[in-house]
């Protein structure tokens, strides 16, 4: 009997193919957005993370001052300095890099070429706590650090401003009013997904920022890299203390600097991405809703339009179970069938949203299937209403039924 | 032996207060088993009603009746639709035949609902219609047929699942006299041969003589019962 209801609901549903097409619809594009958005949704997530990763190795940062919100509390609080950087190196435990990092906005010329960019100045371990390659040239040498040469290397942004085609090692350029030679350029990395330009920056040695650009010997940040994942809890906590240590913190008073990692970034954003996924999921969930209203009404357009059909059936010994069975398999399948080919278009909508915003395609199982199967529901559920009110039928009225 | 169908005091009314129609106004009947009986009587006279009643697809206001020795009225929908299923078959004036299935699919529809095979379906059906002299249309769908072959793949439909019972609507209500000539032939052959109880409702006088028995409706009651005489037959 259910083999028989499965090949009448599919007569059915292509004999009014341009009908069936139309009820789908609702379904399809509420199971296409669920997908889609589900979809994009986790690919940014996954795409930050990338981006946080690609910020440095396990990566602590160091910042004076307890809130970036509102000015007091930063301006009270004394720089950090060299010292306290060569400290962390020194005396906390599955550090494997550690860097001070001094920066300025600056104005670069070459020629008759000007461009406006932050000079980053740092130690050498710089490059491998923020994860920069330098590709071409090279890194300054321990002496050139130590003397605060007037050397520097490029990010990419900066020498394609500058240089344009031209060779770019070797040659003079003004950083403010400091005139120094270009000893390398840096891999090319690009925007990141929260739409930072990575390459547009300028690295000097501290010694050389602090005493050729900045004219202090602050340091703005410390970057510091574990060895390990794991032990980025235990190198947070170190640090911690070391710094109280050396800025006479009494233990009564709280942190004047905090310390903080990629991981702390990712989950807030990951937070966002999350509310934001759930948010656009729930409107199309409404969407869903309304294709079950949508397949609630055509169902009670066909029993209406088939009730003389129906009372045929009753009068040859159809129970109100197999009246009732017929209609809803009829329905469930409608829906499962907008189920389906959204299923495929919203993930080929999320894979095409996904090359337009250059973040992962994800393929997510559970809500793929789970759309799926939601979308039978709503069609056995939206459909058990005209089903019984076909079932229902006295034989007699529906055989008299013009 | 109580007779295959005992109606007793009979009524149905549709309708409530001013509107109210007494379709049937206390109609007592027996029709014994292997007859072939014709209801008659002018419209609105009750007989359709009647037929209705037997076939469990109505229900009467108030009286008895009883199928086999079993009381029908009070049944609920499934146990009717049980009766039926397993004892009933019902040809229309319509033909009522699915218009987007062929005749054997028409024909496989209510084996269907008894629950047979696909194997066992389509061997019955196919012998069905080759009863009534169809089992070359087996493919064809009801707007491909005349009305006369379209009433035998009904009939077909009817006495695939050999019911005890066969209920016919004004079959050749529809149908020129040629058609309903051939159309009652097989009737009666299906009656006579296959031994099944035709109850058939018709306003048509030339059609009375392939049938035994004749009931009178008027004003939703029985006028009158006669048995049909058959002088072709007697004089053979």
């Amino acid at each position: 009997m259910l083999m028989n209801a499965f090949r009448i609901a599919v007569t059915e549903i292509f004999r009014n193919l341009t009908r069936s097409m139309l009820t789908a619809l609702g379904i399809l594009i509420g199971v296409a957005a669920v997908i889609a958005m589900v979809g994009l949704g986790q690919g940014a997530t996954a795409a930050i993370e990338g981006d946080l990763e690609a910020m440095g190795n396990n990566l602590i940062f160091v910042t004076p001052g307890v809130s970036q919100r509102g000015p007091s509390p930063r301006a009270q609080a004394p720089p950090l300095t060299v010292r306290d950087a060569e400290a962390i190196r020194q005396q906390v435990s599955h550090v494997v890099a550690v860097t001070p990092v001094a920066n300025a906005a600056a104005t670069l010329v070459y020629g008759d070429e000007e461009v406006d960019t932050t000079v980053n100045g740092g130690g050498l371990d710089w490059f491998a706590v923020a994860d920069w390659e330098v590709v071409e040239g090279r890194k300054p040498t321990q002496g050139e650090m130590i003397s605060g040469a007037a050397v520097c290397v490029l990010g990419d942004t900066v020498r394609e401003a500058l240089f344009g085609g031209e060779a770019a090692l070797g040659a003079k350029i003004r950083v403010n009013k400091m005139s120094c030679e270009v000893i390398g350029l840096t891999e090319v990395k690009g925007t990141n997904t929260m739409g930072m330009e990575q390459d547009d920056f300028v690295f000097v040695p501290i010694a050389t920022a602090h005493r050729r650009l900045l004219g202090n010997t602050d340091v703005s940040s410390i970057l510091v890299s574990a060895d390990h994942t794991s032990n980025i809890d235990s190198v947070t906590q170190e640090t911690e203390s070391l710094l109280r240590q050396r800025r006479n913190i009494a233990s009564n008073t709280s942190d004047n600097f905090s310390v903080s990692d990629t991981r702390e970034m990712a989950e807030m954003i990951r937070g966002i991405t999350n509310i934001l996924t759930a948010f656009l999921g729930a409107v199309a969930g409404v969407s869903l809703l309304v294709g079950g209203i949508g397949i609630m009404n055509i169902m009670l357009v066909s029993v209406t339009e088939r009730t003389r059909e129906i009372g045929i059936r009753m009068a040859i010994g159809a129970l109100e179970r197999d009246v009732l069975t017929q209609f809803l398999v009829e329905a469930g399948l409608l829906s499962a069938m907008g189920g389906g080919l959204g299923v495929a278009m919203g993930l080929l909508g999320s894979w095409g949203g996904a090359k337009l915003m250059d973040v992962p395609f994800v393929f997510n199982m559970p809500v793929t299937l789970g759309a799926l199967a939601f979308s039978a529901v709503v069609g056995v559920v939206f459909g058990w209403y005209p089903a019984r009110k076909a079932a229902r039928m006295e034989p007699i009225d529906a055989l008299r039924h013009t | 032996m109580s007779p295959l169908i005992q109606v007793r005091g009979v009524h149905r009314v549709y309708g409530m207060g001013e509107a109210e129609v007494r379709a049937l106004d206390g109609v007592d009947l027996d029709l014994e088993k292997g007859g072939f009986t014709t209801l008659m009587g002018p419209s609105g006279s009750g007989k359709s009603t009647m037929l209705n009643i037997i076939g469990c697809l109505d229900e009467p206001t108030e009286g008895s009746y009883m199928l086999e020795g079993v009381e029908m009225v009070g049944l609920g929908r499934k146990e009717r639709a049980l009766v039926r299923r397993e004892k009933l078959g019902f040809v229309f004036q319509g033909f009522n035949l699915l218009a987007r299935s062929t005749a054997l699919e028409n024909v496989e529809l209510p084996l269907i609902y008894q629950g047979f095979s696909a194997a066992e379906r389509k061997k019955r059906a196919t012998e069905a219609l080759d009863q009534v002299g169809l089992a070359s249309r087996a493919g064809h769908l009801p707007s491909e047929m005349s009305g006369g072959q379209q009433q035998r793949v009904a009939i077909a439909r009817a006495i695939v699942t050999q019911p005890e019972i066969l209920l016919a609507d004004e079959p050749t209500g529809n149908l020129d006299t040629k058609t309903s000539h051939e159309v009652m032939q097989l009737l009666q052959r299906l009656n006579r041969d296959d031994g099944i109880t035709i109850i058939m409702v018709s306003h048509e006088p030339e059609m009375m003589v392939y049938t035994d028995f004749i009931v009178r409706f008027r004003d939703g009651r029985v006028e009158s019962t006669e048995i049909v005489d058959h002088p072709e037959e007697s004089s053979c």
